[in-house]
């Protein structure tokens, strides 16, 4: 119950920013609504005097009433239901807005609520129930609510015994609607849960189709997809179903106070104590009443809906960043390129990957973090970058704080290249240029040709997942948008992994022209790299080790006396 | 920027009738299995909807009974009413079993076809025409889907049906009464036809600006560790909020002229209600019978169209005309009741019109990837192979004019355990992809066992040869579960040797859960070398006669990597094994080293052989091996 609240704050917090227009809209619709309760009292005095009376003038006047009455009614809904669609639209794109920044702001493998299809379903479909909180919700409750209050009241005014008669289905009624609803509420976050499942599998499958072809395992995937499309058709059939039966009885419930005011009111009518005309309004005055208690009703689902999506929503934006300080610190100062870290602790899942790491690097040095699979060599890099916090410790640029510093003002001097280039359908060039969309062709093609690209044409046509790049081309575009940012401080996660000594031989010709004018900080297996360092820090079991200790210096060992 | 994403989406084309007669033909077999709950569907609505109009059509009676007070036929009508209500509510009920039925078989079907062509796609289509992106929209497009049959397509069928039995209706009170009403209908419908179309040019656009929010997002939430590294956050917000701006206003927009739609038909119901009271209490207060003069003649004559052309009241109006005082005022009170119940068909039909075009677009994004060809899986089945494999004259490209491999000829023995080795780029991924069928070779020919690979079937071939790929793919799910994968019969016991076996078993022993360790998605909770061991485990667990290991375990550290590969060595005796491998110390104990550089076979010999002499090999192994060297030499490492 905590949570729910919690997810209807949240949610409501986006129609907040435009209470005011909400509110207008608010009380356009309810005026608007409140002007058709004259239709029917206009009709009263129409047949008990205009025709029964046989008052022509009456009739005249009326008609004329009832279109002024009407293009009154239809302006407001019209002009309270634009000002509500464009803050709903509004809200939606901030909702969204925020979230992507939520997910971008998170480290890799932590949240799994942001994993891909996951992250999709909350940026589409999950945050655009907003939009129905906004239109419907506890804003249109409130004004059925009082719509409904008047029209009560309106009516008991007009015939107290058969108002209180037709209530009584009536709220027998909206109560059973409530209760199903309420029971639902699960069954429809359980299927929100499974379509989310359902496209994060689609995802995952078309990712690693390789690896599914390889085993044979189509049919196993399949099943396994089909299962969840199944058991979500399944499931939401049983919802359909259940709510079908309810809504049957309930509709059956509520077609009852029309016979029953026919026929109390047919009474009342020959005894003389109400007029025909008083019946007529009374009869559609007690649809509209049965109208907006239904509607109450109807809304308060898409309450509990929102509460749904919201709670969903919340999940993602509760996912904790990858930095734990607030992104609005001060703009980096220009830095020098010294780096140090003191006491670096990390975990990742539960697993403790860096333990008081302890790290100082000068500027222009070229360091290389080594050690065995798992040793924790990628989370201190991003760590030194100030990609994500420490659990503890301190990274220092000149001797400043880290969590001190604006990280994207931070990027343009600090820049870490992961070890799997992200490459998206478009150019060579644009491929290389989303790092800087303000950087000339030749400042591209420059970085491209320092990069060792230079042989691609910027404007050639890459496919997205880049199947025609091979995976040193594909390192390359990386070190290309590096170079094109020109950091002082570049930190390379294990560049060369995929290169042959050739490709890897000029990739350390261009990192040693780099030197010069930055810090290079390197994690890397390759022996052909380490051996071009100024020094080379060993990473084992998330503790920097004394580096002739390690099997790695070792192994680098045979590969050079093999050679020499 | 192109947008990955974009779709190919088939233009609105101008005549509906056209291309709804694709959708109807195209998904018919979904259809046809579930013929007798779809007739179900349609006759309870039909049903329905008749039973809806008796109800109203009584309680017109039921007030005009009370109006010359007749209370035994009243208390009749109560309990009419009570028995139509019970019927309505029994129908209501057996309508939503069958629509929800109809529509859970339909969609799950169509979703179940989309999910198994997509496995079944051969990778190069898979590459270049699907993205996730697209695949995610496919499964919304799905869900319209079903809304639209059931709500919409039935809602159809309810207004056609409300208006036709108003028709039947009208007519067997006073044909002469209802005959200009009812040319006046073509003509409202003609009306709300124009409005739907010059509406749903937006409804398309609205589709292609949500399709390029979505396309981008996607690509950006596979490139976030990308986006993040270069500060690109804002940059990306900043992109993402234009497009879900333009997006916003084209959606906002097309609410808001739905909503003047609307606001437009409801004054219209006050407009019809004004007439019927002015002509209508005319009528009454002279008896049903109007005097002679022009004035009134020319009332009751304009009477049924200006209620045709308002939204299809005539038969309020045709009743009123019929009928006598007491009838009438029935017919005001019952009007003035369900003007709104009246008017919904008229206001509901063009709102589904307008969805049609919606439809059309979700169809033919289903019929889109329907339509891609599946990989194929006819041909030969291949039974156990020794291993023998022979390439002759090959050549491949990815796109036309950029070879990627040049006349290859290659043959490897049953049990050789061969090296290639080459430049980034040189082709060595693509030769053995060739091998699984992945791609087809552009020309040449690939024998396994002497059979044309050509003339296997690719599940066959892929039983007997495995690659490992430098990018280990993993599965959200535990690493058992990962290495599994390959065999789900196997046991514990059997996934921890294999493990084992190829030196995997103490990194994952290591890891918080041991096996029972959530890789994340797509296996980011673990390293990437620690993925590629549990890869390498999978793979072995396959069991396969050919085992291709290309830059396998790449991101592993070298001490591991020299003894992860001597393990699988041991492990691949008698087995023929391809070792695509950059770091050349891992190939020194191979049979034979294959090297390959622009697509071509530049060298081919044992290792020793190769190092003896000049030549390629000699050349990549001194450029890897090559000493520090440059300007800074100080090296306290």
């Amino acid at each position: 119950m905590k949570g729910s609240a919690e997810a209807l704050r949240f949610t409501h917090s986006y129609m907040f920013r435009y209470r005011y227009r909400i509110l207008i809209a608010q009380a356009l619709l309810l005026v608007s609504r409140l002007l058709g309760i004259a239709i029917p009292l206009i009709v009263r005095e129409l047949i008990d005097f205009g025709i029964l009376h046989n008052d022509p003038r009456l009739l005249l006047g009326s008609a004329a009433l009832v279109l002024l009455v009407g293009a009154c009614s239809a302006g407001l809904l019209y002009l309270g239901k634009h000002i509500r669609y464009e803050v709903s639209g509004r809200a939606v794109s901030d909702l969204r807005h925020d979230l992507l920044g939520h997910v971008l702001s998170l480290g890799q493998g932590e949240a799994d609520e942001a994993s891909g299809g996951h992250a999709l379903t909350r940026l589409t479909s999950d945050s655009a129930g907003l939009r129905g909180v906004i239109n419907g919700g506890f804003g249109e409750i409130v004004n059925q609510a009082l719509m409904a209050v008047v029209l009560l009241v309106v009516c008991l005014v007009l015939d107290v015994r058969i108002t209180l008669i037709a209530l009584i289905p009536m709220i027998v009624a909206a109560v059973l609607s409530m209760r199903i609803q309420f029971r639902l509420v699960r069954v429809f976050m359980e299927i929100r849960g499974h379509f989310s499942a359902l496209l994060s599998g689609v995802v995952e499958s078309l990712a690693n189709a390789p690896v599914i072809k390889a085993f044979g395992r189509e049919a196993h995937s399949e099943e396994k997809l089909g299962g969840i499309n199944e058991v979500m058709a399944q499931r939401r059939r049983e919802m359909r179903m259940r709510h079908g039966a309810y809504s049957s009885v309930t509709s059956f419930i509520n077609a009852l106070p029309m016979p029953v005011t026919l026929w109390f009111g047919a009474r009342a009518v020959s005894g003389g104590q109400i007029s025909i005309g008083t019946l007529v309004a009374l009869f559609a005055l007690v649809m509209m009443l049965q109208m907006s208690v239904h509607m109450i009703t109807m809304d308060a689902n898409g309450v509990l809906h929102g509460m749904v999506n919201g709670d969903r929503l919340l999940r993602l934006m509760n996912a904790p960043p990858a930095l734990l300080a607030g992104g609005e610190g001060r703009q980096a100062p220009p830095l020098t390129g010294r780096l140090s870290a003191e006491g670096i602790r990390a975990e990742i899942g539960g697993r403790a990957v860096l333990d008081g790491v302890d790290l100082r690097v000068e500027p222009g040095e070229f360091v290389t973090i080594t050690g065995p699979t798992g040793g924790g060599k990628s989370v201190l890099l991003q760590i030194l970058a100030r990609l994500s916090d420490p659990a503890a410790g301190k990274v220092r640029y000149d001797d400043i704080d880290a969590a001190d510093l604006d990280p994207q003002s931070l990027r343009q001097q600090v820049l870490c290249l992961p070890q799997r280039q992200w490459i998206f359908r478009g150019t060579v060039g644009d491929n290389i240029a989303f790092v800087r969309p303000d950087a000339s062709q030749s400042e591209i093609g420059a970085a491209a040709a320092q990069a060792g690209i230079g042989h691609l044409p910027l404007d050639r046509e890459l496919s997205g997942g880049a199947a025609d790049l091979s995976a040193g081309e594909r390192q390359r575009v990386g070190l290309a948008r590096a170079l094109l940012v020109s950091p002082v401080i570049l930190l390379l996660d294990n560049p060369t992994a995929n290169l042959d000594g050739e490709t890897e031989a000029r990739f350390i010709d261009t990192l040693l022209e780099l030197r010069s004018t930055r810090t290079l900080i390197v994690a890397t297996q390759q022996p052909a790299l380490a051996r071009h360092a100024d020094r080379v820090v060993t990473l084992v079991d998330g503790r920097i080790s004394g580096p002739e200790a390690t099997g790695l210096i070792a192994a680098m060992s045979t590969g050079r006396t093999a050679n020499d | 920027m192109t947008d990955a994403a974009l779709p190919r989406v088939t233009p609105v084309a101008s005549d509906i009738g056209m291309t709804l007669r694709t959708i109807v033909r195209r998904f018919a077999p979904y259809l046809r299995p579930n013929k007798v709950v779809f007739t179900a569907a349609l006759l309870t609505t039909v049903l329905y909807t008749v039973l809806g109009l008796f109800e109203m059509y009584t309680i017109m009676i039921g007030i005009s009974y009370i109006v010359v007070g007749n209370m035994v036929a009243i208390s009749a009508i109560a309990l009419q009413l009570v028995a139509i209500a019970l019927a309505l509510s029994l129908l209501r009920l057996v309508n939503t079993a069958v629509t929800v039925r109809l529509n859970q078989r339909m969609t799950v079907a169509i979703r179940q076809d989309l999910i198994s062509r997509l496995h079944r796609l051969s990778l190069s289509t898979n590459g270049e025409q699907i993205s996730g992106a697209w695949m995610s929209k496919v499964l919304f497009e799905a869900d319209r889907f079903r809304d639209f049959l059931t709500s919409r397509l039935l809602g159809i069928l309810h207004s056609v049906v409300w208006f036709v039995a108003v028709a039947i209706f009208l007519l067997s009170i006073s044909p002469k009464v209802t005959a200009p009403t009812l040319v006046a209908l073509p003509l409202m419908a003609y009306i709300a036809f124009r409005r739907v179309r010059s509406m749903s040019g937006e409804w398309q656009q609205q589709r292609e600006e949500w399709d390029h929010v979505v396309g981008y997002l996607t690509q950006r939430l596979e490139g976030t560790p990308d986006i993040r590294a270069f500060g690109r956050e804002r940059a990306v917000l900043a992109e993402f909020d234009a497009l879900a701006e333009r997006y916003r206003k084209i959606h906002t927009g097309l609410a808001q002229r739905r909503v003047s739609l609307a606001s437009y038909l409801d004054f219209c119901v006050y407009i019809a209600l004004a007439l019927l009271i002015f002509f209508g209490g005319l009528q009454i207060e002279h008896q049903g019978t109007l005097g002679n003069s022009l004035f009134f003649r020319f009332a009751a004559g304009m009477m049924p169209m200006t209620w045709a052309l308002l939204g299809a009241n005539s038969m309020m109006a045709a009743m009123g005309m019929a009928s006598g005082a007491a009838l009438a005022a029935g017919t005001l009170a019952a009007f003035v009741l369900f003007t709104k119940r009246m008017l919904n068909p008229v206001r509901d039909i063009s709102h589904q019109l307008g969805e049609f075009a919606d439809l059309k677009v979700s169809t033919g994004r289903i019929l889109d990837i329907l339509d891609l060809p599946p990989e194929s899986v006819q041909g030969a089945t291949l039974g156990a192979v020794s291993g023998h494999i022979e390439f002759e004259h090959v050549s491949f490209s990815y796109a036309q004019g950029t070879p990627v491999l040049r006349d290859i000829s290659l043959e490897i023995s049953p049990g050789e355990h061969l090296a290639i080795v080459g430049p980034t780029g040189a082709g060595k991924s693509s030769l053995v992809q060739l091998l699984v069928r992945y791609y087809e070779p552009d020309s040449g020919t690939i024998r396994l066992d002497g059979h044309d690979l050509a003339s296997l079937a690719p599940p066959s071939v892929r039983a007997n040869v495995i690659v490992v790929a430098q990018e280990a793919q993993l599965f959200a799910g535990t690493v058992m579960e990962n290495i599994r994968f390959a065999r789900p019969e196997a046991s514990d016991d059997e996934v921890i040797a294999a493990a084992r076996a190829v030196g995997a078993d103490e990194i994952i022993s290591a890891l918080p859960k041991s096996y029972a360790t959530q890789a994340g998605d797509r296996g980011t909770r673990l390293s990437v070398g620690e993925r590629q061991l549990v890869a390498l485990a999978r793979a072995m667990l396959a069991d396969r006669q050919i085992v291709v290991l290309d830059e396998a375990v790449s991101s592993v550290d070298p001490a591991r990597q020299l003894a992860v590969l001597a393990a699988t060595r041991k492990l691949l005796a008698g087995r023929t094994a391809i070792v695509v491998a950059h770091w050349l110390d891992l190939v020194r104990e191979a049979d034979r080293v294959v090297v390959l550089d622009h697509g071509r076979i530049v060298q081919a010999d044992t290792p020793a052989r190769l190092l003896a002499g000049p030549g390629r090999f000699t050349e990549l192994w001194t450029a890897q091996n090559r000493p520090a060297g440059g300007e800074r030499t100080t090296s306290d490492g």
